[in-house]
């Protein structure tokens, strides 16, 4: 068994089968970092319970796709925040799996937006000129349709 | 009091500059409903993550005026810049603790404005640039903006400066095509409307199924030239324009036209490569992938030697020359003196290009244009070969003899195959520079008017040919036309049958296309005084479906039938 420390003190045990799926996790297996504990200074413990979650599912039920996707459908349906949170924690902890799928959710989002709303839910300054941006859209305007 | 009157004032005119804003909030939030989807308890969460920033965003009136006067909680908004730009500004808590009458953003958002406690408020009341956008890095950033289909990764440019300049490197673009978030878009030329070839494009975004238009005046008047697909550029070969009538499709006098362009949808862009030596009407098009250090070997024509070996399933013609002497002999004249073109391993820029298009993978493309109708519609036999790199047209041999005239070709595996009107199949080996003869199964029959297509895909070789086959349920025996996809085993040279296409062919010059494991159909044509468009999608990888009509009558109905005749689709991935 694996033990993870949180940034905020709170402890997880985890077999280390299942934790493996985290290469940083991994490598810190190989060079023997792993004695007592592993710090995750970045990572706090809601988030890391998530992700704990998700690598645990994604062992036991492998071979089951369509049970899968299904979870990973109800997983990203959190708010914003855990979820840009549960992004940077599969960052560091390089979950692939994780990250593909919490990258693509946020793409989902972005995707039918228009540009003033994308510049709303992420609270963004439009810094381009009225000019800048009446010959930017012109230019693409084919795929503004 | 005169304070309280010029706040109702105020009042009102902000409800009012606010009204566009309320639009935008209720959208984004239902937008974000829709997606998060989920049970009770967190949904608040959600609406109210959206809602507050947005709150917070356009509350610069003051945001919950009606109770203004109650608690000493609520902003002083008078002494506030009203600003028309888009530049936001996170306001302090907009309103206080107390539950009173809060009718302002009155879409159920008030109840659950007050119904937690004020955390996330002050989690946004921290300075401008502390957002979401902040939580995530630039490279996290770069991965979700990655798999955004082209028209949101347009729209993403549009965000703000950063975005701008994640989303347009040459590196960004790159791991787009690599981690393969790109999706099909085919593009439909050569359309006809009330009489003139006006230079329209038509584009699918396949997976949005999205139509949309692009004016390309440079094409104006131009038709039945060729198109193929490089990369992620559109090769625009040949042609005719009207002498008499500009702009008409017009045959009684036209000039053909050896030019050719290239367009690069991406950046909605034309540019011209050097011309063909001979001008062509419908080429038939090839585009092949070659390694950077592959030598490819052209003849000059001055001996018009037409070498040609056959093959006959695989065992070797008792006419083979065994000693492969002239084979040999072949080797060294192209050596004498014959073009050979060779790669020049630093340069990559092409005179007067943008460089952005070129070889950035480190790929080398190689078109060749054979056959198509030369400058008095006569048949051509002849061939030339288009390199990138060097920007010139060079000659090849010209087409077998007895060939015929060709109607359709595809490049598979190395080998550009050519199909003629009289079902001969040919091969040209652009390594090794010449044609080779063909000889197959016999080629499936065919309605005489319907030439067959040869389309290429994940290595495989695929015709699209219509035949006649049995009625079904009539009586007596009635025959029906129905097109089918056909395979050629590249080993036997046997040809199989596929798929049927489940609509009745009524296209005569079907455009059928090919990309990665897809095969994309375009049939237009007129029925009952209406033109009428399908366009239909062949999964190869997906052995459990069949065709599947991906759009239907979006494009042709303001189209003249003569649009079937002249039109023309390439597949591109973007």
């Amino acid at each position: 068994m694996i033990v993870l420390n949180s940034s905020d003190g709170a402890t997880f045990e985890v077999e280390e089968s299942v934790a493996v799926q985290s290469q940083t996790i991994k490598h810190m297996i190989e060079d023997n970092c792993a004695d007592t504990s592993i710090p995750l200074p970045n990572v706090n413990g809601v988030t890391l319970a998530r992700v704990l979650e998700y690598i645990k599912k994604h062992a036991e039920a492998k071979d089951d796709e369509e049970g899968l996707k299904s979870f990973d459908a109800e997983f990203v349906k959190v708010d914003q925040a855990s979820l840009f949170e549960i992004i940077l924690a599969a960052n560091y902890l390089d979950i692939k799996g994780l990250l593909d799928l919490t990258c693509q959710t946020v793409a989902d989002q972005i995707k039918d937006l228009t540009v003033e709303e994308v510049r709303a839910i992420f609270n963004i300054m439009n810094d381009f000129t009225p000019e800048e941006e009446a010959k930017l859209r012109n230019d693409h305007a084919w795929a503004f349709e | 009091m005169s304070e309280k009157l010029s706040g109702e004032e105020s009042l009102c005119q902000d409800v009012e500059s606010l009204s566009v804003s309320k639009r935008l909030v209720r959208s984004v939030s239902q937008k974000l409903k829709r997606k998060n989807h989920r049970g009770e308890g967190e949904e608040d969460d959600d609406t109210r993550a959206v809602s507050l920033s947005c709150l917070t965003l356009y509350g610069r009136g003051g945001g919950c005026k009606v109770g203004a006067e109650t608690g000493e909680e609520f902003v002083d908004y008078g002494g506030r810049r009203r600003s028309t730009s888009e530049e936001t500004k996170v306001y302090a808590a907009i309103c206080g603790k107390e539950e009173t009458a809060v009718d302002c953003f009155a879409y159920g958002m008030k109840e659950k404005f007050w119904r937690r406690n004020n955390r996330r408020i002050l989690q946004l009341k921290a300075a401008p640039h502390d957002s979401m956008n902040v939580f995530l890095p630039d490279d996290i950033l770069e991965m979700c903006l990655l798999r955004l289909p082209l028209t949101s990764l347009m729209n993403a440019r549009l965000v703000c400066k950063k975005w701008r300049s994640l989303t347009s490197t040459i590196r960004f673009m790159h791991m787009r095509r690599e981690g393969l978030y790109q999706s099909p878009w085919l593009f439909l030329f050569g359309v006809v409307k009330d009489g003139y070839c006006s230079g329209v494009i038509h584009a699918l975004d396949v997976s949005l199924n999205q139509w949309h238009k692009i004016d390309a005046a440079i094409l104006k008047g131009r038709f039945l030239f060729s198109v193929t697909s490089v990369q992620d550029d559109v090769f625009v070969v040949g042609g005719c324009s009207s002498l008499t009538n500009f702009g008409k499709v017009d045959r009684s006098s036209f000039k053909t036209h050896k030019g050719v362009l290239v367009f690069s949808p991406l950046t909605k862009s034309w540019r011209k490569a050097a011309s063909m030596k001979y001008a062509r009407s419908s080429p038939i098009l090839g585009v092949f992938e070659v390694g950077p250090d592959c030598l490819i070997r052209t003849q000059q024509n001055r001996y018009e030697r037409r070498f040609y070996r056959s093959r006959v399933g695989g065992v070797s013609d008792v006419y083979e020359d065994p000693h492969r002497l002239s084979v040999r002999r072949q080797f060294r004249h192209s050596v004498d003196g014959n073009d050979v073109l060779t790669t020049h391993s630093k340069q990559h820029k092409l005179s007067g290009q943008k460089g952005e298009n070129t070889c950035k993978d480190h790929k080398r493309y190689v078109v060749i244009a054979v056959g198509g109708l030369g400058s008095w519609d006569e048949p051509l036999d002849s061939g030339e070969l288009y390199d990138f790199v060097s920007n010139k047209w060079t000659e090849i041999p010209r087409l077998p003899v007895d060939f015929g005239v060709a109607c359709s070709g595809v490049v598979c595996s190395g080998i550009f195959y050519v199909y003629s009107e009289t079902d001969k199949l040919v091969g040209y080996d652009v390594e090794r520079g010449y044609w080779v003869r063909i000889q197959t199964t016999p080629s499936p029959p065919r309605v005489h008017e319907y030439y067959p297509k040869l389309i290429s895909c994940g290595g495989r070789l695929f015709m699209l040919s219509v035949s006649w086959c049995e009625g079904e349920g009539q009586i007596g025996r009635r025959n029906k036309a129905v097109r089918k996809l056909w395979e050629l085993d590249l080993m036997y040279f046997s040809w199989r049958e596929v798929s049927v296409h489940p609509d009745a062919p009524m296209d005569w010059n079907a455009a059928f296309v090919a990309d990665k494991s897809l095969i994309f159909g375009l049939e237009m044509f007129k029925i009952f005084g209406q033109v009428l468009d399908f366009v239909t999608m062949f999964d190869m990888s997906d052995t459990r479906t069949s065709w599947s009509h991906i759009s239907r009558n979006h494009v042709a109905h303001e189209l003249d039938a003569a649009s079937c005749m002249t039109k023309s689709m390439a597949v591109l991935h973007l």
